[in-house]
């Protein structure tokens, strides 16, 4: 058993002797085991297992000793080529040579204390295609441990895209090492301009840090972003004591694209604006990590320089661990904006989406925003507060509004954006236009028009991502004013919204009691409002007109739904209500009334019962001598003929179906008419059509 | 001599008929042609509003003084002095979208705004959800391929709530949207219950029993609500005159329709006067005296004189409603005396008739029925026959027509009407001439596939007339008991009254066919195709061999002031020995419909 021991302790013994000596020869000869044959059994092995398949017209594997434990291994080959097995990826070189010096007592390298001595590789007029992209190229790197790195390369990817590398290192971390980049990028993307980006690193690197500038300019990076720069952008990374710092103190300059609202689908360059991005971030250097902690900020002063008048800053106090950046990182932000003169932006903001528009484009002033807020991120646990005061006018005009809400953005279950905020309007006075109010204008786009698919979907994803509860109210001292061609003085205005998403805005808007001409006679609206009192119920009208005549009051009672107003008549001393309303249409008494007049009363009553008459028609009667009106009740058509100051009627709809068969009476004026009728309509031989210019008096 | 008579009075007609086009159509055509001058204009010339927008081929898009005011700026108005590009754009798009231009672009050319409007959007498909059975959506037309405005969806929304009311919702919703970028319309109906109209609630009128407007219901109590039959009825009560206006309101609970009627009465006496012309009797005028409310029955009486140089006629024309409570039995005994003085005769004219009658309507018909006698005198200075007669005739008349051909009489397309009189004179009974007359007229109209608008109205009428007397006393039979034919009311291939001749037949028949296309051309013309055929007798109740034939073609214009029609048929007469100078006929008329 011993001897059996023995004997295999000897083979073993001598195994390891053996494998020694290899090793030993191979390390002194290292091209017993690196040469060409290696190369062989390699595109063997790689082709056998359908890895790749790799082909070349000559090439060559060489290794050699610089000394005992440095190697230098030298691959090169002429027209190198290499193919998926599907040939899907392919590609081929001019030539490539690969030269790599190595200290085999560093063993495999596996991070950057263990690279190579020397790693040179040399690829002329590459040419690749992976899918339908080709790709040509070139690269020649050299990097010398540890005191040089040199690469230069460049690659045209595609018929549209074009890279280039030059970077270079020289030096010792000891005696500092002095480092510089240049890359470009140059590429269209179909339908958008060409970007072409450039960057340009240079610093240094000591045994307690590295530092350096930053010059980088991007063009067409986005669809908003024309321009971006940055011409003396610093950073800093240093090791002092127990604790290291960073700093960056990096000057931007956007140059911003902006739909321009009268070009589609064309874009508005704005002028490049300087922004100053900064930080100061510190962390303690311990065995654990310690998180980083510190400053940034965003200084746009320079921004506001176009205006001359105002400042702005945003401030952020930061701190997370490195490791998990951005992720669990806290923030504490405040800042403010002011812009001293709201005309210097006014013009800054011209022709673009958020220009400001008439009548508010006419007004000076200040407004001032302050905000502040902490979060984490993910940004799903941040909240910010703010408040903004704008302090305009103008010679007809006032907007003094103090509002303050608060921005969360999430409750820690996902990005949910939420904004609450009361807005108070502490005195506004606003000009509106020479509009004709008998027939007004449509505003706003009719909302039954849309995208009925995005309709569906947002059907399904009630709710949205982004909420809001808006408080928008008056004081009560102090109403909303407007200045209208209608009435005789400012009509006053009280409001007390709140705004939800998705839901319809809840409150009331009152209007208090005014004076105006309407119906060619001095009256007052008593009191006006619209009230929703929740989001349940339709919006409310309640409203009172009073009508001032030598003998009695009438009085004009609106209510009902505000899209069917309910309109009843009452007067002082009592009349009867279509008598009341006969005196607001025409003017007098049902009794001095024609047929058709008569007839246009009981329309207006009809159509009013119906709820067919809007707000606007409404008015329209009320203002304008009115001709006739007529109402079909089955069409809900309601039509009136207003006779206009110059003499000329306007139709608030016309309809055709008034004429009957056997006769047709057309209105000329009080009492008088065309009449025609046939006589013996069914009796061929005496069938005759009268014509007659009738006057017609009712009594 | 006859065809000079007749020859006259279609001179007189046409230019009668001239003066009347002339009048009322002139401002028409005069919008016309402002239209048409604005459009050559905007082709050749750029639009350009406010000084800001440049719109090159625009159609003339004629914005209004509001819409200005909002696009432009206005140096008068300090806070209105700057109004900006953005704003002005938006609200463009929105002053276009009215007009069915929803994909507008824009380019700025120096200080000025192209904008190219793009195609309007038309309407590619119309989808309703939520629709009763056998809505009849399908049948609706004038939606696909119209462009696409806030004024469609209005009209689809109007079309869809008449439809629904007509089907017996009484307070059906709706909520319509549309997708400019695929054309896409959709509906979702929201009709409710088919109500039953269970009471109607009259506003009371001073000095009237409302109760009485119930004799003019086209619907039932206790039967489904039908929001047609409402607008019968309130036509019936205006056009009686008793009230100046009347509407109905249905206020619904569940399947329950309470039906609100509001009224305006008006002074109950109305005194007319008019002046102007006759196509058959040159320049007229008429005065009239009516008392519309009688006794809170709503009973009434017409006096009514008029005049020309031909005829000079008074009426006295009362209807009582002669029971005690509110009623649709009624007593309408008239006078009527008149001279006629025309060329070939003048004669002196009395009728006094004594006409009760009453009415009744179903769910879907209505029927009138008046019977009565009626004592006739004439005595003739001058002209051919027997220089006095007088006679008495019980006369009766039953009427029934189905409430869709009254509810579309301004635009006929379906229904139908019968006309059945009969009157009877017997000699020794203030008589001098022993005669039954009987005459069944008829009319009926279908819209051939049903669409809205109709794309074709088909009509058939006729009649067959019939008169029973002796033949010796022929010579003296009144010329209301003797049958003619020809003319637009029945053979339009032939002259007025032309058939059989002067002397008239005891005996005539016609049926009429008739296709309209009431939607094919634009300004409201139909064109039509007709054949009419016809015969007649010289013996009661028999047919004589000929036939009369007239295949022709016509044109009806809905003008905002009634219905003109014209056709030219040509006439064709086989197996009869006389020459009723058939051939081309050209027939203008007003307010006629087939």
């Amino acid at each position: 058993m011993k001897k059996l021991i023995r004997r295999l302790l000897k083979v073993l013994l001598g195994l390891v002797v053996g494998f020694a000596l290899f090793l030993l020869a191979v390390l002194i000869y290292p091209r017993i085991l690196i040469n060409n044959q290696t190369l062989r059994l390699a595109r063997w092995y790689l082709e056998s297992r359908h890895i790749v398949t790799l082909k070349w017209d000559t090439a060559s594997l060489t290794a050699v000793s610089k000394s005992f434990w440095v190697k230098q291994i030298t691959l090169w080959s002429t027209n190198p080529c290499f193919s998926t097995p599907k040939g899907e990826t392919y590609g081929c070189g001019k030539d490539l040579s690969l030269e790599i010096v190595h200290d085999v007592r560093k063993g495999i390298p596996r991070k950057m204390g263990s690279l190579p001595n020397t790693v040179a590789l040399k690829l002329g007029s590459a040419v690749a295609r992976a899918g339908d992209l080709d790709i040509t190229g070139r690269a020649d790197m050299r990097y010398e441990f540890p005191t040089s790195l040199k690469v230069d390369a460049g690659a045209q990817i595609g018929p549209d895209h074009k890279v280039s590398l030059v970077a270079n290192s020289k030096g010792t971390e000891k005696e500092g090492m002095n480092f510089f980049a240049d890359a470009q990028y140059e590429g269209r993307v179909e339908n958008a301009p060409p970007r072409k980006v450039s960057a340009h690193l240079e610093g240094m690197k000591g045994l307690h840090g590295v530092s350096g500038e930053i010059k980088a300019s991007a063009l067409n990076v986005a669809s908003f972003l024309k321009k971006v720069e940055t011409y003396d952008c610093k950073i800093s990374a240093v090791s002092e004591g127990a604790a290291d710092t960073a700093t960056l103190n990096c000057p931007l300059r956007l140059g911003l694209l902006l739909p321009d609202p009268a070009e589609t689908p064309v874009t508005k360059y704005i002028k490049p604006m300087g922004i100053l991005l900064w930080a100061d971030l510190k962390r303690e250097r311990s065995k654990t990590e310690k998180p980083i902690t510190g400053k940034v900020g965003l200084g746009i002063d320079s921004v506001l320089s176009q205006i001359k008048e105002g400042k702005a800053a945003l401030d952020l106090d930061v701190s997370g661990l490195l490791s998990q950046f951005p992720e669990n990182w806290k923030f504490d932000v405040g800042g403010s904006l002011v812009i001293a003169n709201f005309a210097k932006i006014v013009k800054l903001l011209r022709n673009t989406p958020a220009e400001i528009p008439a009548p508010l484009n006419t007004l000076k002033g200040e407004m001032a925003l302050n905000y502040k807020g902490k979060g984490t991120f993910p940004l799903d646990q941040s909240q910010f507060t703010f408040q903004l005061a704008t302090k305009l006018n103008s010679a007809t005009q006032n907007l003094f509004t103090n509002s303050e809400g608060q921005l969360s953005l999430g409750e820690g279950k996902g990005f949910a954006p939420h904004l609450k905020a009361n807005v108070n309007l502490a005195n506004i006075r606003l000009v509106l236009p020479a509009i004709e109010y008998r027939a007004p204008p449509q505003f706003l786009p009719d909302s039954r028009f849309g995208n009925l698919q995005e309709a569906d979907k947002k059907e399904k994803q009630k709710g949205g991502k982004f909420t809001y509860e808006i408080v928008i109210a008056t004081p009560d001292s102090n109403p909303v004013t407007l200045i209208a061609d209608i009435a005789k003085k400012p009509v006053p205005l009280f409001i007390n919204m709140v705004m939800r998403t998705d839901q319809p805005a809840v409150g009331s808007i009152k209007i208090a009691s005014f004076p105006l001409f309407l119906l060619r006679r001095d009256a007052r609206v008593e009191y006006f409002q619209l009230i929703s009192a929740s989001v349940k119920t339709e919006t409310e009208v309640k409203g009172k007109i009073n009508f001032y005549y030598t003998d009695y009051t009438i009085s004009l009672y609106i209510d009902g739904l505000l899209d069917r107003p309910r309109t009843r008549v009452q007067s002082d001393p009592p009349l009867p209500e279509k008598q009341a309303l006969s005196v607001l249409l025409f003017g007098r008494p049902m009794e001095e009334l024609d047929s058709d007049q008569m007839s246009s009363v009981g329309n207006t009553t009809a159509a009013l019962t119906d709820g067919a008459i809007t707000l606007a028609s409404m008015y329209a009667l009320a203002s304008t001598p009115v001709e006739s009106v007529g109402y079909d009740p089955s069409s809900r058509i309601f039509s009136a003929k207003l006779r206009l100051a110059d003499g000329t009627s306007l139709n608030l709809k016309t309809d055709m179906n008034q004429v009957r068969q056997l006769g047709v009476r057309k209105r000329l004026g009080p009492n008088l008419g065309i009449r025609s009728y046939l006589e013996d309509p069914f009796e061929a031989s005496t069938r005759s059509l009268t014509t007659l210019l009738e006057w017609n008096f009712l009594y | 001599m006859a065809h000079s008579m007749q020859m006259s009075r279609l001179m007189t007609r046409i230019v009668a008929f001239a003066c009347l086009l002339v009048f009322f159509a002139t401002p028409a055509f005069a919008r016309m042609d402002t239209l048409r001058e604005r459009h050559t204009d905007s082709v050749s010339n750029d639009e350009v509003v406010c000084d800001r927008f440049v719109i090159p081929n625009s159609p003339g898009l004629d914005f209004s003084k509001s819409e200005l005011a909002l696009m432009c700026s206005d140096p008068n108005i300090e806070a209105w002095s700057d109004v900006t590009d953005t704003q002005a754009i938006f609200q463009l798009r929105t002053f276009l979208e009215q007009r069915g231009y929803h994909h507008m672009k824009s380019t700025r050319v120096g200080n000025k705004v192209v904008v190219n409007l793009g195609a309007p959007s038309r309407v590619a498909s119309f989808l309703i959800e939520g629709q009763p059975e056998d809505f009849g959506e399908e049948k609706l037309r004038r939606i696909l391929n119209e462009i696409l405005t806030p004024k469609l969806l209005n009209q689809i929304e109007e079309r869809l709530f008449q439809r629904l009311q007509s089907q017996g919702f009484a307070c059906p919703v709706q909520k319509i949207q549309a997708d400019p970028k695929t054309g896409e319309v959709r509906v979702i109906m929201t009709p409710g219950k088919v109500g039953r109209v269970t009471e109607v609630v009259s506003e009371k009128i001073s000095g009237f029993n409302e109760l009485a407007l119930r004799r003019y219901d086209a619907f039932q109590i206790g039967k489904p609500f039908q929001g047609d039959w409402l607008r019968i009825t309130e036509n019936r009560i205006v056009n009686e005159g008793l009230l100046q206006n009347s509407h109905f309101a249905p206020d619904c609970q569940d399947d329950t329709v309470i039906v609100r009627q509001k009224n305006v009465a008006g002074p109950p006496r109305s005194f007319a006067f008019g002046i102007g012309v006759n196509t058959e009797r040159g320049p007229s005028i008429r005065a009239s005296w009516k008392h519309l409310r009688l006794g809170e029955l709503g009973s009434n009486i017409e006096f009514a004189t008029q005049a020309s140089f031909r005829l000079q006629e008074f009426t006295v024309k009362p209807k009582w409603y002669f029971l005690d409570y509110p009623s649709r039995f009624y007593f309408s005994p008239q006078l009527s005396l008149k001279r006629e003085d025309e060329k070939f005769y003048e004669r002196y004219t009395g009728v006094l008739q004594l006409t009760p009658g009453t009415t009744w309507d179903g769910q879907n018909v209505g029927l009138t029925f008046t019977a009565g006698p009626a004592l006739n005198f004439m005595r003739a200075t001058r002209g051919p026959g027997p220089r006095a007669t007088e006679f008495m005739s019980l006369n009766g008349t039953i009427k029934v027509e189905s409430h869709g051909h009254e509810f579309y009489q301004a635009s006929p397309r379906t229904g139908f009407k019968v006309d059945a009189t009969a009157a009877v004179t017997g000699e020794g009974i203030l008589s001098n001439v022993s005669a039954q007359m009987a005459r069944l007229n008829f009319e009926y109209l279908y819209n051939l596939f049903g669409y809205d608008p109709s794309f074709m109205v088909f009509g058939l009428r006729g009649a067959l007339a019939t008169t029973f007397v002796d033949d010796t006393a022929f010579g003296r039979l009144p010329q209301n008991y003797r049958h003619f034919l020809g003319g637009s009311a029945d053979l339009r291939g032939f002259a007025r009254a032309q058939l059989p001749g002067p002397n008239g037949a005891l005996t005539a028949a016609f049926l009429s066919a008739e296709l309209r296309f009431p939607d094919l051309l634009p300004w409201g013309l139909q064109p039509l195709a007709l054949a009419d055929l016809g015969a007649m007798g010289v013996r009661p109740l028999s047919l004589d061999p000929g036939l009369y034939f007239s295949p022709g073609i016509g044109l009806r214009w809905e003008s905002p002031i009634g219905v003109i029609r014209s056709t030219l048929a040509r006439g064709f007469v086989t197996n009869t020995g006389s020459d009723p100078r058939a051939g081309l006929q050209l027939y203008l008329s007003y307010g006629e419909e087939f």
